[in-house]
């Protein structure tokens, strides 16, 4: 089992609460999406899980191991994938290594790496068109379906992805998403959504959790949530 | 201008070229200038009087055990620079720690090698005529090893996964983190086979310039001077800098003497931090 | 509590004066030991590091400017007596002040060549130098004696023999004492403030409309002066000066003494090196152990006692001051006139004309225009990335602009960022920016300092102007302080104080500048309800008073309340603007905010 289960997490910044017992649970095959404004949390969700923030109280579970303790690096390698906001690829490396480095953690298993770079170039072909090509030159579009292409290299059991959208325009937006929604529904990944564009985000996950400050406020199926006026108020505040 | 001087000036740049190459190995994934990355370069010129000069040891067994203990050294020298910089919140703990580790280095030399200077005879005594000028084969072999040094730095930084993971954590160590690599062997890595590559280069050099116990710190004041001009965490810039370096150096040298020689090196740093505060390769940095 | 802090502090302070007092009397009781000039000399050159010590904190304790070439100031200090007294015949006082001009016009020539670079080059750079002062003290011929140096330097007369050593003992410890209330009185003046600002984030120091160039180079020569003066103090007690003392490896001693005891704290550099002297006093000797036992104490020292003795003491709930009781009545002394001066309400105090920036290829703020006017309550909202800090950071002048134009008060804006925070638009940064170490009074301040008419001297000296200036400025911050409500926390360091304290502390200091527009970049995160309601309603307090807030928020519900006109920005251009009643309502408003409904066939 690969269930993603974050219980009380609550991380401080600065003396700020960035994060307030907040406790979210992600079944295996589910696709879901963490909504919320900015500042409300989001970002501290997924940097808790992955092991780059220290929390100062909670637990992380994922199947039924307390990962609550384990270095970053580790957590990559039982399975959980990472796409950082603003994407991170490694400007200066080539497409084919910052693929390569993806799969750090399967790096005994040449053939098999090898393959999922292949892999990644069948689900993502502009990606090998350019594969020498410094990952730096590649448009935003380009460096965002890098950034998800590389993550997926290290065969995660679920991927979480931090606003995947940012800085595209509109039409690469619903071609990132289309690639997302194939992955959840043909490679069966589970898969957390951190975005902004809340009624996107709702189109695609099955369920949703809103934000605000740090914590729950609301939660449940994207059905019900695309039409609830409090999802943009969380956005816009109340219109009075 | 005569052909020596110039000669002279390939071979002590590609000393200063290796010494900064070595700091850029350990700064890539650290930020950090290593001030006791110069105690390596007597490392290698101690262990060479001692089992060269002394012990009269064969060559090869000689670079396997000198290889050995650099690797001991830079294994020690991560943990003492590295675990005050973990632990210390100071924005100076990197060059505090660096500092402390370098005079403890020195301070052990000196107590072992009381009054005494480091140098032995050429491993292999033999010059070449270069249009009347010579070439001992002792400086061909250093400017060859900062040859070859340069060539698998650079091959192992873009050709292995390893390589492309220092140069990854050196760029983003978060991102690194959630691809599953893990920094901290990394950065055992950097330290051992930045102290490897030092090492090496006093082993070699030092027949040719003698070497004190307390030397270190100048040695280490040379490789920044050449990593800064080149532009620090840059393998090219290192090269290139430790090159100018040791060419100026040279043919000032011979023209004014001496002293001269070092403040044109001096000189040509400030010069270029004023033109361009990164250096001629480098990237804008922040350090630690 | 509050006792437990005043009576450690009471103990520390009678623990100083028998120190003082004993140090005064050290020579006589060495009078009767075998060898007393040996361990006048031991004491004397441990207070010439002493004072280069407090040099090097002033410099990098408080400054943050890395300098690995205060042995050579030292050095120079120690040339200067030695070639004016000894060669010229200069009264030795005179050579001593000379000495510590030397210190001050080195440190002065070396930052501005080195202004441009950052700290890890600056450092480097000191380092070079510092090389290449000793080979031209080493090969200065006669002048410095080459490599054997100067000998003979002998201890300055009143009027003009020579003193005894024991005067000139008492002397240096006087010496040592003005040095350690020099750097106490320029660390509590403005020049104190604006360093540790400076230290901390030179962004909001600019912000605040301090110079960083200017400050850094007041900053650094003090620092030489005092190295200067401490090196010709220590060539007139070793009766030499040699290229040698600029060796780094002699700059081990101030290292170790600085982090031992503490660095950024007063007494941390004092304390600390005494430590170190003691313990090479007990280990002298033993040759190169000495260099091996300082080394390991300093790698000890930053692995068990980051902060050094002082800074750990003061960091715990001993050395750290607390909130005090607030008297009945006492806010009422302390009024502002917070009113914007020379400003008619609803006049226009800052137009913005088709603003572009483009960075590279990315069009972060494309065609702008907006204007801020006074008494007004001004919002800016768009999504992530939509250029809303870009565009403040090109009205500010932290960016160069690609297009378009500026106008503060009818006038076209300076170009450089602190002219710009002079002329009174002051920002406050999306993450705190507070002086951390700093007393909560201190920050404020801070921003205070453009008021303060005083000079480095004055400060030095508290002469009447500085203690006037300083009085008047202390009760503008109480009454500052007791308008946020938090009169009380004046001594408490900035650090320790709740997050939303933070906030709000930072909005004061920000008001101190005496701005006419006041930008704040998301004050609202991570406060409380009850912090919200603080801020919100001195912020109305400000707009009533006629100066313009601009706000950058993403707590819309905060922002909707307060915001008089709200301007919405989305891929660095407006989309709308207006009441925000009316934004609320606008569909591209919406979808820029929650995205687009129409993808559902796509993606189905």
């Amino acid at each position: 089992m690969s269930d993603l289960r974050i219980e009380g997490l609550t991380v401080t910044y600065g003396g700020a609460k960035a994060l307030d017992n907040l406790s979210i649970e992600v079944k295996t095959g589910e696709f879901v999406a963490l909504l919320g404004a900015n500042g409300a949390g989001k970002t501290t969700t997924l940097r808790a899980t992955s092991g780059l923030m220290r929390p100062a109280a909670g637990k992380v579970f994922f199947g039924d191991q307390d990962i609550s303790k384990l270095p970053g690096h580790k957590r990559t390698a039982i399975g959980i994938g990472h796409v950082p906001e603003g994407r991170q690829i490694f400007p200066d490396h080539s497409v084919e290594e910052n693929l390569q480095l993806g799969s750090f953690v399967r790096r005994k298993h040449r053939t098999e790496t090898a393959q999922s770079v292949e892999d990644m170039y069948d689900l993502f072909p502009r990606l090998k068109e350019r594969q020498k090509q410094a990952a730096g030159t590649l448009s935003g579009g380009e460096a965002q379906m890098l950034a998800i292409a590389r993550a997926l290299m290290s065969r995660p059991k679920i991927l979480m992805l931090d606003e995947p959208s940012l800085g595209l325009a509109p039409q690469l937006v619903l071609e990132l998403f289309k690639y997302l929604k194939r992955l959840h529904a043909e490679q069966g990944l589970t898969i957390l959504l951190v975005e902004q564009q809340a009624r996107l985000a709702l189109q695609l996950a099955q369920r949703a959790y809103i934000l605000e400050r740090g914590a729950v406020k609301i939660e449940g199926n994207s059905k019900d949530l695309i039409n609830d006026p409090r999802v943009a108020e969380a956005y816009l505040g109340k219109a009075s | 201008m005569s052909l020596q001087i110039w000669i002279d000036g390939l071979f002590a740049g590609s000393v200063f070229a290796i010494i900064a190459l070595s700091m850029t190995i350990v700064y890539q994934p650290t930020r950090i200038m290593n001030f006791a990355q110069g105690e390596g370069f007597v490392l290698g010129a101690a262990l060479g009087y001692q089992m060269l000069g002394v012990w009269k040891w064969p060559l090869i067994q000689s670079v396997v055990v000198l290889i050995l203990a650099a690797i001991l050294m830079g294994f020690i020298m991560e943990r003492m620079v590295m675990l005050p910089v973990q632990l210390s919140g100071s924005k100076f703990a990197w060059i505090i720690a660096t500092l402390a580790a370098a005079m403890i280095f020195q301070s052990a030399f000196n107590i072992k090698y009381v009054n005494v200077t480091f140098s032995y005879f050429d491993i292999i005594e033999k010059d070449i005529p270069i249009f009347g000028a010579k070439l001992s084969i002792q400086k061909l072999l250093v400017i060859l090893l900062m040859l070859l040094i340069f060539v698998i730095n650079d091959q192992f930084l873009k050709r292995t996964l390893w390589g492309r993971s220092i140069r990854a954590i050196a760029h983003n160590p978060d991102t690194s983190t959630i691809l599953g690599i893990p920094t901290r062997p990394v950065i055992k890595l950097a330290f051992i086979t930045g102290t490897i590559v030092i090492a090496l280069v006093g082993f070699l050099a030092t027949p040719v310039i003698i070497v004190a116990p307390a030397a270190g710190l100048f040695f280490t004041i040379q490789g920044f001077t050449a990593a800064i001009i080149g532009g620090v965490g840059s393998p090219k810039g290192a090269v290139i800098g430790g090159l100018i370096i040791g060419m100026l150096d040279s043919v000032v040298r011979s023209w004014l003497g001496g002293t001269w020689g070092l403040f044109s090196t001096f000189f040509a740093l400030a010069v270029i931090l004023v033109l361009k505060p990164n250096g001629l390769f480098g990237k804008r940095v922040e350090g630690r | 509590m509050i006792s437990t802090y005043k009576g450690l502090n009471r103990l520390l302070l009678s623990g100083t004066f028998l120190a003082i007092v004993l140090l005064y009397l050290f020579p006589i009781f060495i009078k009767g030991s075998s060898n007393p000039g040996f361990y006048l000399q031991v004491v004397s050159v441990a207070v010439c590091s002493a004072i280069l010590t407090i040099s090097l904190n002033i410099c990098m304790g408080y400054g943050g400017l890395l300098s690995l070439m205060h042995t050579g100031m030292q050095m120079a200090g120690g040339y200067a007596v030695a070639i004016l007294a000894v060669k010229q015949g200069w009264n030795g006082w005179l050579a001593l002040v000379a000495a510590a001009a030397v210190g001050a016009v080195f440190a002065i020539l070396v930052i501005l060549i080195s202004l441009r670079a950052t700290y890890l080059y600056f450092g480097m750079i000191t380092l070079a130098i510092n090389l290449i002062a000793m080979e031209a003290v080493r090969h200065g011929g006669e002048l410095t004696g080459g490599y054997n140096g100067l000998f003979g330097v002998f201890a300055p007369g009143i009027p003009s023999g020579i003193m005894s050593a024991e005067g000139f003992y008492r002397v240096m410890i006087t010496i040592l004492i003005l040095a350690y209330i020099v750097q106490r009185n320029l660390i509590f003046s403005g020049f104190g403030r604006n360093t540790m600002a400076l230290r901390e984030s030179a962004e909001t120091a600019t912000a605040l409309g301090i110079s960083p160039s200017i400050h850094r180079i007041k900053v650094f020569g003090v620092s030489g002066a005092l190295a200067g003066l401490a090196g010709g103090l220590l060539s007139i007690q070793i009766g030499y000066a040699i290229a040698d003392i600029g060796d780094l490896n002699n700059g081990l001693i101030f290292f170790v003494g600085i982090f031992l005891g503490g660095i950024g704290t007063l007494a941390g550099p004092v304390l600390g090196v005494a430590l170190v002297a003691t313990i090479d006093f007990m280990i002298r000797g033993t040759g190169q152990y000495r260099t091996l036992v300082l080394g390991s104490i300093l790698l000890l020292t930053m692995i068990v006692l980051p902060r050094g003795i002082v800074g750990t003491y003061r960091a715990s709930r001993y050395g750290s001051p607390r909130s005090r009781e607030v008297l009945p009545g006492e806010a009422d002394n302390y009024h502002l006139d917070i009113a914007v001066k020379n400003v008619a309400k609803g006049e226009v105090l800052l137009e913005a004309n088709d603003v572009v920036k483009h960075f590279g290829g990315v069009h972060a703020v494309d065609g702008i225009s907006v204007q801020f006017k006074a008494g007004e309550i001004h919002g800016i909202i768009g999504p992530n990335g939509s250029g809303k800090s870009t565009l403040i950071s090109a009205l500010t002048r932290y960016h160069e602009l690609t297009s378009g134009s500026v106008t503060l008060l009818g006038v076209e804006a300076d170009k450089k960022a602190f002219k710009v925070a002079r002329a009174g638009v002051t920002r406050v940064f999306q993450i705190p920016h507070l002086f951390e170490r700093v007393s909560v009074l201190d920050n404020v301040l801070t921003g205070m300092y453009r008021r303060d008419k005083y000079s480095i001297f004055d400060a030095i000296f508290r002469t009447p102007r500085y203690l006037k200036a300083n009085s008047r400025s202390v009760a503008e911050a109480k009454a500052l302080l007791s308008l946020a409500g938090m009169l009380g926390m004046e001594e408490i360091a900035a650090g320790s104080i709740s997050h939303g304290q933070k906030r709000l502390l930072e909005v004061i200091r920000a008001v101190a500048t005496e701005p006419k527009i006041l930008i704040l970049d998301e004050p609202a995160t991570g406060l409380t309800q009850d912090e919200l309601n603080s801020l919100k309603s001195l912020i109305r307090t400000l707009a009533a008073g006629g100066m313009c807030i601009v706000l950058i928020e993403h707590n819309v519900a905060f922002l909707m309340d307060l915001a008089d006109i709200v301007t919405v920005i989305q891929s660095g251009k407006v989309i709308a603007e207006g009441t925000p009643q009316a934004v609320q309502k606008d569909e591209k408003v919406l979808e820029a905010y929650l995205g687009n409904t129409d993808f559902s066939k796509e993606l189905a």
